[in-house]
């Protein structure tokens, strides 16, 4: 865990005390889970354009 | 956001989210993952269950275990937690089905004072997006954290 994701861990449990780390799902770490769901997306999203949106 | 939900466990990352969905059909496990897609900054939101017999992700499985709401409002969590860590993420979400996508839709509906209160919410209609509008049929959904 980098310091930045550290201090957002900090804020997160303090909102969410009951979430827990399971190292047991960093296997998913990395890994596109649902692969064709990936896909359709990343197709749909082609002629996309992301409007800035920092209101 | 005060909701009635899960417990949800995840990794250092943040990218997956896991919680049991408790009901009249047993405890079924969930998982919620998020992957970058090829636009920076924009994350695939992916939801489905982890088969225990084979290990094996499903999402276009319906369980039908009466807490519909509160997985809804479990997956609204995660996504605010993800943002907590990643605040310039956009997150892209799009059911598996179109009934799965009505359901997205109904559940950002029925929260959406709670969800517009630290997050914009657009709608995606084929390749235009606007700012969502409640009883609008929509392919897909674009959230992102205000800052």
């Amino acid at each position: 865990m980098t310091r930045k994701q550290a201090e957002a861990w900090k804020v997160i449990k303090k909102k969410y005390p009951d979430i827990r780390i399971d190292p047991s799902l960093s296997q998913y770490d990395g890994k596109v889970l649902f692969p064709e769901k990936l896909a359709r997306a990343n197709e749909h999203l082609r002629n996309i354009k992301l409007p800035k949106l920092d209101k | 956001m005060k909701l009635e939900r899960y417990e949800l466990a995840t990794t250092d990352s943040l990218m997956s989210f896991e919680f049991i969905s408790s009901g009249p059909k047993g405890q079924i496990c969930k998982i919620i993952h998020f992957d970058e897609t090829d636009i920076e900054y924009l994350f695939n939101l992916s939801f489905g269950d982890i088969n225990p017999l084979t290990n094996e992700l499903d999402d276009f499985v319906i369980s039908n275990n009466g807490d519909r709401d509160k997985i809804l409002a479990t997956i609204v969590t995660s996504v605010d937690i993800f943002t907590l860590n990643y605040p310039d993420a956009y997150i892209y979400a799009e059911g598996s089905t179109k009934s799965r996508t009505r359901l997205y839709r109904m559940g950002i509906t029925k929260y959406l004072a709670e969800i517009q209160a630290e997050f914009i919410i657009l709608g995606r209609k084929g390749n235009e997006l606007e700012e969502f509008v409640v009883g609008t049929d929509y392919d897909a959904f674009i959230v992102k954290r205000k800052i």
